[in-house]
């Protein structure tokens, strides 16, 4: 059984804006699954829904965000469950201890008028009961150590640290208490490059130490190629494609993908780089049919009308396009009709 | 210690300069109206007594007056002796209370005000930010609204109404409280018990329409700044981390949230003597605000230049005091 299955999950942000509703359809219709050990990378421009669907795995979940339709099952240690059906006492068992979180833009993410290390105190305390402070002192530290941080780190606030130590220090409160699965937002992004490969490495050796899985998001592509097994394509709010990571660099199915794939450097090709044209789509009021169809060279009619289905082109290789299939997204209707309700 | 260099001397070095300013424009602007004080005053002299002066008792009368009022010598002779005196703790005789020192009635009436204002302010902050930090952190709750509509209700009502309305109340419809004054007549002032508690029942009115005004700016203010914090990214993060309730909201809401209340306590602090004024005459408090309004109506010139001068220096102060501590709630200005 894969740790995380996700099956047709839908969360739109949902306001009111004098009397008229307005849906931003953030996740539509997303069905994935990640196994035990794995490493995942999530790609997709700007605004395409990858934190909201991060933030809907985690079961952080606060209005104007709502879940529409969908599971988020995860299995571990003889432990089976649908993350949202869970109550506030379950998800305080589960979150951060098995299911941790590196979110995006770290510069925010600490407390600027506490030290790093009660910090650390405050997470530690909210799970582990009754220990001595001496014990999780030590916890803290060794695991500061281990990660190739220095001491003071701890006796900091952030507004001292760089931007990549706060980075670093981020993911090492994220993972203190060894969690299953780890997912992380953006975490390289806004960071020079040697601080990047810092920070990647890091992520590395905690994949193979805690043997943990990761959902790693990022529109970094060399990013993904550093360190993922899989890549996912998000394009405005559904899932395109999903491949083992070579098979996305050499030969990507989706249309988005190779654009995506194609707009990558490449040392010795003279040729001009092409991105896809046109602007992403509103998600409020995205393209009918294949949302990707007004920017898509290969785009035909059906396109236009029908949302293709999210079908496997082979064992390990999944993709959302007619040119492969002409199958037709289930429940198409169901979703947009069950808002109303 | 770089915060000594980067934060507390210029802050000191502000300080001085603030003062000088302040106590030097006291200096020049009633020289520059056109109301002669020794001439005022002989004016009422004559209207008090009516009777003819010789001159030459006339010319020593003014020379006298010239003298009382630091008017005597050319502009900065008179700048001078102005800061001479003000170092030797000299403010001239009052004239409405000759020849007590301006001084000595002065430094009777601050602890009175200072009591009364500096709890109030405290009291206000403290109580307004709680209950505002509060509100703002469920500001989902619907009782959060409620107390905001009231809070909002309560904060425009012109100060003196509120203080009428309490007077007509307590003192008239329900005589719980009396009406005058700071403590009551033929009670000499003493470090009893039956003092003390007659200082506390005669400031509890004055004290409640000042906390009830003051509070609801703090509440205000405390509950739009933390309903921010709470949205903020480190906040969301605790929260999944599954911090508990309290720690949330005292650790990282309202501490957070804290911060600019802090300065802004510093400024309500520097202007007590603006609330005292109009409190003190209301209620008959004997502080200096109502001092203030005395001097005014009796024209106690050395008097008003006093007050001004005294509150000059302690709204800096005030607000000095305040600025150094800020570091130690804000380790962003401590270390950086
Ligand atoms: N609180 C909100 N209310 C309404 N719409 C929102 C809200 N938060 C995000 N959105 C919208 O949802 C869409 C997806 O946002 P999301 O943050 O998930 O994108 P993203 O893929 O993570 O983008 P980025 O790469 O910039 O981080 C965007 O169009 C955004 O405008
Ligand atoms: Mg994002």
């Amino acid at each position: 059984m894969p740790l995380l299955e996700v099956k047709e999950l839908s969360a739109y942000y949902i306001t009111h804006v004098y009397g008229v509703e307005r849906d931003v359809k953030a996740v539509d219709n997303i069905t994935f699954s990640l196994e035990e050990n794995e490493i995942m990378g999530l790609a997709g421009e700007s605004g395409c829904g990858k934190s909201t669907l991060l933030k809907v795995l985690l079961s952080m979940i606060k209005p104007p965000l709502r879940v529409l339709a969908g599971e988020v099952n995860y299995s571990y240690d003889n432990k089976h469950f649908n993350l949202l059906t869970l109550d506030k006492k379950q998800l305080r068992e589960v979150q951060w201890e098995d299911i941790s979180y590196i979110p995006q833009g770290s510069m925010s993410t600490l407390n600027p008028v506490r030290k790093i290390r009660k910090t650390f105190e405050d997470v530690i305390k909210a799970h582990k009961t009754a220990e001595e402070k001496e014990e999780y002192e030590k916890l803290m530290e060794e695991h500061i150590k281990y990660l190739g941080l220095p001491l003071e780190v701890l006796d900091s606030y952030p507004h001292q640290l760089s931007g990549g130590m706060r980075q670093r220090t981020t993911i090492a409160l994220a993972t203190i208490l060894k969690p299953k699965i780890i997912f992380a937002d953006e975490p390289t992004t806004a960071l020079d490059v040697i601080v990047q490969r810092g920070v990647i490495q890091m992520l590395k050796k905690l994949h193979k130490e805690q043997e943990n899985t990761m959902l790693i998001v990022t529109h970094d592509m060399a990013v993904h190629a550093n360190v993922a097994d899989r890549i996912a394509v998000m394009y405005a709010g559904k899932l395109v494609e999903i491949a083992k990571k070579e098979t996305l660099f050499t030969n990507p199915k989706h249309p988005y993908s190779q654009f995506l794939i194609r707009s990558l450097p490449k040392i010795g090709d003279k040729r001009q780089r092409i991105s896809a044209p046109g602007n992403p789509p509103s998600l409020a009021n995205p393209p009918s049919g294949c949302r990707f169809h007004p920017r898509c060279p290969y785009a035909k009619d059906i396109c236009r009308e029908h949302i293709p289905k999210f079908i496997n082109y082979d064992k390990s290789h999944q993709v959302a396009c007619f040119l492969y299939s002409d199958e037709i997204e289930e429940g198409e209707k169901i979703v947009s009709e069950s808002i109303r309700s | 210690m770089k915060v000594l260099k980067t934060y507390i001397i210029p802050r000191l070095i502000q300080y001085v300069v603030v003062v000088f300013i302040g106590i030097t424009i006291t200096f020049i602007v009633p020289r520059l109206t056109p109301i002669d004080p020794v001439q005022a005053t002989i004016n009422r002299l004559a209207a008090y007594g009516g009777t003819y002066m010789e001159p030459q008792a006339f010319e020593s009368l003014q020379q006298t007056l010239k003298e009382l009022y630091g008017l005597e010598g050319t502009l900065l002779e008179q700048y001078l002796a102005f800061w001479k005196h003000l170092f030797t703790f000299d403010l001239g005789p009052s004239l409405s209370m000759f020849p007590t020192p301006v001084m000595e009635i002065v430094l009777n009436s601050l602890p009175w005000t200072f009591f009364l204002l500096i709890n109030t302010t405290l009291l206000s902050w403290i109580i307004g930010n709680i209950l505002g930090g509060i509100a703002g952190y469920f500001k989902d709750k619907k009782w959060s609204d409620v107390l905001a509509v009231v809070a909002m209700s309560i904060y425009p009502i012109p100060y003196y109404v509120m203080a009428l309305i309490l007077v007509i109340l307590f003192v008239y419809v329900f005589p719980i409280f009396p009406m005058m004054g700071g403590y009551s007549i033929g009670i000499r002032p003493s470090f009893s018990w039956s003092f003390i508690l007659d200082v506390l029942h005669h400031s509890i009115l004055p004290a409640i329409s000042l906390i009830i005004i003051g509070m609801g700016w703090w509440f205000l203010s405390m509950r739009s700044m933390t309903s921010n914090v709470v949205a903020e990214d480190f906040v969301t993060y605790a929260e999944f981390a599954g911090l508990p309730k309290g720690k949330l909201l005292f650790s990282y809401v309202m501490r957070n949230g804290i911060l600019p209340q802090i300065t802004a306590l510093g400024l309500q602090l520097g202007g007590i003597f603006n609330g005292a004024v109009i409190t003190e005459v209301a209620f008959s408090y004997p502080g200096v605000g109502l001092l203030l309004k005395n001097a005014v109506t009796n024209g106690d010139f050395n008097m008003l230049m006093g007050i001004t001068v005294l509150s000059i220096i302690a709204i800096s102060t005030a607000s000095l005091i305040i600025d150094l501590l800020y570091p130690l709630f804000d380790p962003r200005i401590r270390y950086r």
